[in-house]
């Protein structure tokens, strides 16, 4: 599986790719030797997506070629990509989630040749083979739904290894995970490397970026804007490549309100998560709550949206208990959750902007009532230019739209259930640089005009730039509070990961 | 990308540009294979486009057109029941057993309605309560509601029923000229369920629940009270379908209905509702209907063996499915 060449790993030459007349990539070449970890970044729309189906040969250039150890690829056949050794670990993991760990490292390997007979043990040890490379200890017996999202990730990378992959692409492999997750990846990976593997890293976070890659590719509206050594450009510098001259609109929330009332508050809430939480919240605030995956900082905020239900413990709105049995009694009461994952829970992506703001119109009507298409038309229009998404995209289906357009649409529909209480959850995950700018700045001006706000995120410098306090959380518990100005990146991850406080 | 193909191809002719404006619309290809059936049958026989055939046709898929409505929502809404056909037996045989024992008209009519609403509701609760696709629920209750028709009517069609002038020959055989007064209930039910579909916050929510329950749930629509509802009007409908063919027949079989779930989700397939749910609409199930309404009358008119009426269906699904998948430009339905 090591095979060390004298030839780059991997070099593509002059890729092109228009769709609709539209140029996606134009005249893009790269180089990528053995044991390199390559960071490709750009913008949404900058094309990484693209690059990377021609790459796994979901998608058939225009023009240009791909050689991988010096030989050339058939493009547009994944058969042909996979067996020249490129694997390629996508965003939405593509498992079987009721089979075992080991069946899941091994099935890549056994569609590759038929009839081949391969006992549960020999399939075991092979798994347990390349999960031991990887350092990692998940149990090979354990059913793929059982694991944590960190987990399954390793199995994935797994798969990928055990298919023959030398050229490993990971497109945005952290978004879903947490800090310590993504530190266990990140060794990984680096074994990996120091192995001979070439690895290329997708993400929009980057300081990860940073941190693990040895040099970085950006691309910009579909053309290559360069390639440089990871320590020869700042994160700034990297910004400024992907976004060209427009600044990101960035800014620290000022003007926080302190004493206003209390709009909310929870004692000793219980939940197969949480566990004896407490908290107040004063109105006009932005609370963030910073955790790991599993700390309970999500599960709080379904809490409050009337999304779980919990087991013990009172829920203060205005003074007056609470208890809510669906998501429609929280609406009603001004607490709207705003859903993390817009590709599986959130939205109607089949659908136009228009449908999914007047689904949540349509919530407040009773049964049996006449809908009026030109309210609907005008509420909603009024919504996407509230969040700053362009007019004519009302009438688009939301999978045409780009991530930062269906998050905004997604905080468009929020809005249009008149909160109160604005529960976000990860709201900018997978989201590029410009439009989580605009989506702070959204959030923020909601903030200074009155509604109270809660943030989880898996992104702690998000927190620290528009929040007016953050709650760390544990285990289902809140460890610390801590006010955004005494904290940066790392004090925060200390706080949400350390046992000693 | 398929859009982006239909419009290279509308620009190479007028005709073409039409065709795939058409295509557009939601319930054109089903428009166009009825037409296209239709022109069939009048070329073939002559006897086809007679208004005495026509009515026909429309008098024989109305039973079945009751049945297909309510069908018809619970996929809209994400969902599926098989268990009609047994619905419509066991609420024709309550009927006719409770005219037979000398209740009134109005009690008997409101008892076969109320065995479809209870039937179609205990599907709805068994599957919310223990958790089960509604597949199962509707698949064990089949058998269920069928064996409950056979007991109660000792297996034997129930006869012997007193004459009621209002309720067989009036409701039952009489009609405006050729239109019967019960496909006329029929189809004055399917166009105020289908305004209700398409204008109001409830058909809204229907289809945005089958469409994508979760996000459904947490925009804050109830997700399972839907499901509920959706699931006891289908009963409700195969309940008024039992009660109206007893009032046409003038008995009712235990074993009636057997079957009408193939025919019922054909005509609601081939009409165009998405099987994941969140699509469709009660005039393309109508149309859907008609379209194995003629065929089937076609087979008899052709003189074709009747043991063939069975497949019709099924092939009609079939090559339905077929032109669907080509017009996609051979996509799955799933992308």
């Amino acid at each position: 599986m090591n095979r060390v060449s004298q030839t780059s790993c991997l070099k593509i030459e002059g890729i092109s790719k228009a769709f609709n007349n539209h140029q996606v990539l134009s005249d893009i070449s790269l180089e990528i030797e053995p044991g390199e970890i390559r960071a490709l970044l750009g913008a949404n729309g900058a094309g990484k997506s693209t690059l990377i189906k021609i790459l796994s040969g979901a998608l058939v250039p225009d023009n240009g070629e791909i050689f991988v150890s010096g030989k050339p690829v058939q493009t547009g056949s994944i058969g042909a990509a996979r067996s020249a050794g490129i694997a390629v670990v996508n965003q939405e993991l593509m498992l079987f989630p009721d089979r075992s760990v080991a069946e899941n490292i091994v099935a890549a390997n056994i569609s590759a040749k038929p009839f081949v007979f391969l006992s549960a043990t020999s399939r075991r040890k092979m798994a347990r083979q390349i999960l031991d490379r990887l350092g990692s200890t998940v149990d090979v017996d354990q059913r793929l739904e059982d694991l944590s999202l960190s987990d399954r990730q390793f199995v994935e990378i797994a798969r990928a290894l055990c298919a023959g992959g030398d050229l490993l692409i990971l497109d945005e492999p952290t978004s879903a995970l947490s800090a310590v997750e993504c530190d266990g990846l990140f060794k990984a990976l680096k074994v990996l490397a120091s192995q001979g593997t070439a690895i290329v890293f997708v993400s929009h976070r980057l300081d990860e970026v940073k941190e693990l890659t040895d040099s970085v590719t950006i691309l910009r509206d579909g053309k290559l804007e360069g390639n440089w050594e990871t320590s020869s450009i700042d994160i700034e510098g990297i910004t400024h490549a992907m976004v060209g001259d427009v600044e990101p609109t960035i800014r620290r929330r000022t003007g926080a309100k302190v004493d206003t009332n209390t709009v909310l508050e929870l004692k000793n809430i219980e939940t197969d998560i949480l566990n004896d939480v407490s908290l107040s919240i004063k109105e006009g605030q932005i609370v963030g709550f910073a955790g790991l995956e599993g700390s309970g900082t999500s599960a709080l905020l379904e809490v409050m949206g009337g999304v779980i239900p919990t087991k013990a413990g009172d829920l203060f709105l205005d003074e007056i208990p609470k208890s809510f049995k669906h998501v429609a009694e929280a609406i009603a009461d001004g607490l709207v959750f705003m859903p993390p994952e817009r590709k599986h829970g959130g939205l109607w992506l089949d659908r136009t902007s228009k449908y999914n703001i007047a689904a949540a119109f349509v919530q407040r009507l009773a049964p049996l009532k006449l809908l009026n298409d030109r309210k609907i038309t005008q509420t909603s229009l009024a919504r996407i230019e509230e969040v700053q998404v362009r007019t004519t995209a009302l009438d688009t289906e939301l999978n045409f739209l780009s991530g930062g357009n269906q998050q905004r649409v997604l905080l468009g529909r929020c809005l249009e259930q008149n909160p109160r209480i604005l529960l976000l959850n990860d709201f900018t995950r997978g989201v590029d640089v410009k439009a989580k700018g605009l989506i702070h700045d959204i959030v923020v001006q909601l903030a200074s005009e009155g509604m109270t706000i809660c943030i989880v995120s898996s992104e702690f410098g998000e927190l620290i730039q528009i929040c007016d306090r953050i709650i760390c959380m544990q285990k289902g518990q809140i460890v610390a509070e801590v006010a955004p100005e005494d904290v940066d990146d790392l004090a925060l991850l200390r706080l949400a990961s350390s046992t000693a406080t | 990308m398929s859009d982006h193909e239909s419009d290279m191809r509308s620009s190479a002719s007028p005709v073409l540009q039409f065709a795939s404006r058409l295509a557009k619309k939601d319930d054109a290809g089903i428009a166009v294979a009825l037409i296209v059936f239709l022109l069939i049958g009048a070329t073939t026989n002559q006897y086809f486009m007679t208004s005495d055939n026509l009515f026909g046709i429309l008098q024989n898929i109305t039973f079945l057109g009751f049945l297909a409505i309510g069908v018809g929502l619970v996929l809209m809404a994400g969902e599926i029941d098989i268990s009609i056909g047994s619905i419509f037996g066991l609420s024709a045989v309550c009927t006719a057993l409770a005219l037979r024992s000398e209740y009134g008209l109005v009690e008997a009519v409101c008892i076969g309605l109320m065995v479809g609403v209870v039937c179609g509701f205990l599907n709805a609760v068994f599957a919310l309560a223990i958790q089960v696709p509604f597949v199962v629920i509707t698949l064990a209750t089949l058998g269920i509601y069928r064996a409950l028709a056979l007991v109660l009517a000792d297996g034997r069609p129930v006869s012997g029923i007193k004459d009621n002038e209002l309720f067989f020959d009036t409701f039952g055989q009489g009609g405006f000229g050729q239109l019967s007064y019960i496909t006329l209930l029929f189809i004055i039910i399917a166009v105020v369920v289908e305004l209700v579909l398409k204008k109001t916050s409830s058909g809204f929510r229907l289809l945005a629940v089958g469409s994508n329950p979760l996000a459904a749930k947490l925009v804050g629509y109830d997700v399972n009270r839907t499901r509920m509802m959706v699931l006891t009007f289908s009963g409700f409908l195969a309940g008024a379908s039992g009660v109206c063919s007893v009032a046409y027949l003038r008995t009712a079989g235990p074993t009636a209905g057997t079957g009408y779930e193939l025919s019922v989700l054909a005509a609601v397939i081939i009409g165009g509702v998405s099987l994941t749910g969140g699509r469709g609409s009660i005039l393309g199930v109508m149309m859907g209907l008609a379209v194995i309404g003629v065929i089937q009358n076609l087979i008899v008119l052709w003189g074709i063996s009747p043991n063939w009426t069975q497949a019709v269906s099924g092939i009609v699904l079939i090559a339905a499915m077929a032109l669907a998948w080509f017009t996609r430009g051979g996509k799955g339905t799933t992308q």
